[in-house]
């Protein structure tokens, strides 16, 4: 009976373990990716919590006020165009400051599958690339296309300013 | 005669009913799986393809696996319960390849998709992906039941600690389907497959928790079954009688069984199936059990008062499924028990043998002459050791049968008995070309 009692409240442990376990980079989705200067004007999503930060801290901390291949400060924002693929629609929204990307909102996405992950990676690796020239994603190569594309248009339709 | 009797009885038999309903349910579940997996489009990996393929059809597998075992009374008393056992040992092992499939599938198509190794892309989405972890823990549950439940292992296995494994499978359940509601493709495809999952798993949740759970626990607080006595039959066998509330409302029929568990300090955690060896009156309740394990030795021990917690009545060995008007009872040992209760309860004219090693061996045999002379029935008690052979063969072979029983072919045949001898006398019916739809057995040994 003890055993019982012994190996019943073990296997409750392992099962809360087991359900609490948050993956990585899945609960720290975050639908903007966003570098540290916060004047961004657009975003209607929410702006994400500190904590979700670090994921895109490999972007450059300085503010662009000192980068010095820039002219104009302005923030600009511009959409990309509605991209679908049978995973879902992928759309996004790019704050510029200067040339450089201060924000990339997600204003459309799939909300299941493998494009849960694949998203912040994406806008992680265009933040620190700061083009649409970025590695596709592994297992979602559709949804990493669908978001190639419509951070492409976006960069298109700044330069056409 | 025959034609008026015959006219009586339903048009459709009731376990070809059930089994049909059965059959079209799953039928149609997989045809609409199938379209669901067609509407939520094809990868461009085959393996991955595949991959959830399987997936889909193990997630509808898992729901009607717990179907199976939720115990619906009117499912049960058609199929019985032995059959619906071994229907969920093959389910079982559907789920078991099933869900390997879309474990390796998936793996080794992400794997070449990311051209990855496949254990480094496995760790991967289980630290990346929403649910994975779940899965491939509640798969390595289902792997662990799946082998305490192989014969070797249940062989060694008491029954409680097989059963108390086997409950892990709930757990194993309730982390898979939250994984496929957390990364399924189809799941998460439209609106329509979202309501068939839902509908599809709450239907079977609802179904395991009716038959399971709140089925038994209403009966036994309306009943309330207590020992009234306990009768000792012979050295190894003992009757327990019981009584309790409202028993003219128990829907309880002659030949069934109920899982018993008395409600004392040290074996409230057994539960035995012991078939019911008299027709339930709706005063009282008697089992009869012999001395096969430690739980029903106990039982002479048991005081009286001693509350009784029943689950049942299970099992379709019971008059529904009779389609003649006459009938033939062979009993084997303590298999006497639903046979004695059938007598009471079966109409026509009814032949009773009953095969027992020696005279010594045969309990219940008084009253069940008392109660042929009653109603006309002719009981023969057949002695002998197992493999005795006559001038006409075995005791229970084709030849003996139909010397004692000429009319056999007219008659339903009720069987019940340990395995070997069950299934010598159902051979020897297919023998004597005894239509299958008159024979009625109860593999008693798979009760539990």
């Amino acid at each position: 009976m003890k055993k019982t009692i012994f190996v019943v409240a073990l296997s409750i442990a392992g099962f809360i373990a087991v359900w609490r376990f948050e993956p990585g980079p899945v609960h720290n989705t975050s639908a903007i990716a966003q570098a540290p200067p916060a004047s961004v004007t657009a975003p209607s999503t929410s702006a994400p919590p500190p904590t979700a930060a670090p994921a895109t801290s490999a972007t450059p901390s300085s503010p662009p006020r000192t980068s010095t291949s820039d002219s104009a400060d302005t923030t600009v924002t511009t959409r990309g165009s509605a991209e679908s693929s049978r995973y879902g629609t992928v759309q996004v929204q790019v704050t510029f400051t200067g040339t450089r990307f201060t924000a990339i909102t997600l204003l459309q996405a799939p909300d299941s599958g493998r494009s849960l992950t694949a998203l912040p990676r994406l806008q992680e690796e265009a933040m620190q690339a700061q083009s649409a020239d970025i590695d596709t994603v592994t297992g979602a190569t559709e949804t990493s296309e669908s978001y190639k594309t419509s951070l492409q248009a976006a960069i298109d339709a700044r330069g056409n300013r | 005669m025959t034609q008026t009797a015959e006219a009586t009885r339903s048009a459709i038999r009731p376990r070809i009913a059930a089994k049909s309903g059965l059959f079209l349910f799953l039928g149609a579940n997989v045809a609409a799986v199938t379209v669901l997996f067609a509407q939520a489009g094809v990868s461009q990996n085959v393996l991955i393809t595949i991959g959830r393929l399987a997936g889909m059809y193990g997630a509808l597998a898992m729901a009607f696996q717990l179907l199976l075992v939720a115990r619906l009374p009117w499912l049960d008393r058609r199929i019985g319960m032995d059959r619906l056992t071994t229907w969920h040992r093959w389910t079982g092992f559907t789920i078991l390849w099933t869900l390997l499939g879309h474990l390796v599938f998936i793996t080794f198509g992400y794997a070449e998709v990311s051209d990855k190794g496949v254990v480094d892309e496995l760790v991967e989405m289980a630290n990346q992906l929403e649910g994975i972890l779940r899965a491939l823990v509640a798969f390595a549950v289902i792997l662990i039941v799946g082998g305490a439940s192989a014969k070797f292992a249940r062989k060694r296995l008491a029954y409680e600690t097989w059963h108390f494994i086997h409950l892990y499978t709930y757990a194993a359940v309730l982390l898979a389907f939250t994984h496929q509601i957390a990364l399924g493709q189809s799941f998460a495809g439209s609106d329509t497959a979202k309501a068939y999952w839902w509908t599809l798993w709450l239907g079977a949740g609802a179904a395991v928790f009716a038959g399971r759970v709140a089925l038994p626990l209403w009966r036994n607080l309306r009943h309330q079954l207590r020992v009234t006595a306990v009768v000792s039959e012979a050295p190894d066998v003992v009757s327990v009688y019981m009584t309790g509330k409202h028993l003219d409302k128990m829907p309880a029929k002659a030949g069934q069984f109920f899982l018993w568990r008395f409600l004392t300090k040290d074996r409230w955690w057994q539960a035995n199936p012991f078939s019911l060896s008299a027709a339930p009156d709706g005063r009282g309740l008697r089992l009869t059990a012999k001395a096969l394990g430690d739980s029903s030795s106990g039982l002479r021990a048991l005081k009286v008062g001693t509350r009784v917690f029943a689950e049942g009545p299970y099992g379709a060995f019971t008059t529904i499924h009779q389609r003649r008007p006459n009938a033939l009872l062979v009993a084997g040992g303590v298999g006497i028990t639903p046979i004695r209760a059938l007598l009471e309860d079966i109409d026509g004219h009814v032949v009773v043998l009953y095969r027992v090693r020696n005279q010594a061996d045969a309990v219940l045999l008084p009253e069940l002459n008392e109660l042929a002379k009653a109603r006309g029935a002719m009981v023969s008690l057949l002695t002998g050791p197992d493999q005795a052979v006559g001038p006409r063969g075995v005791m229970l072979g084709p030849a003996n049968l139909h010397m004692m029983v000429p009319d056999v072919h007219e008659r339903d045949v009720f069987v019940c008995g340990p395995p070997g001898m069950t299934a010598a006398v159902l051979r020897s019916l297919r023998e004597l070309k005894v239509p299958s739809a008159q024979v009625h057995a109860e593999r008693f040994s798979l009760a539990a």
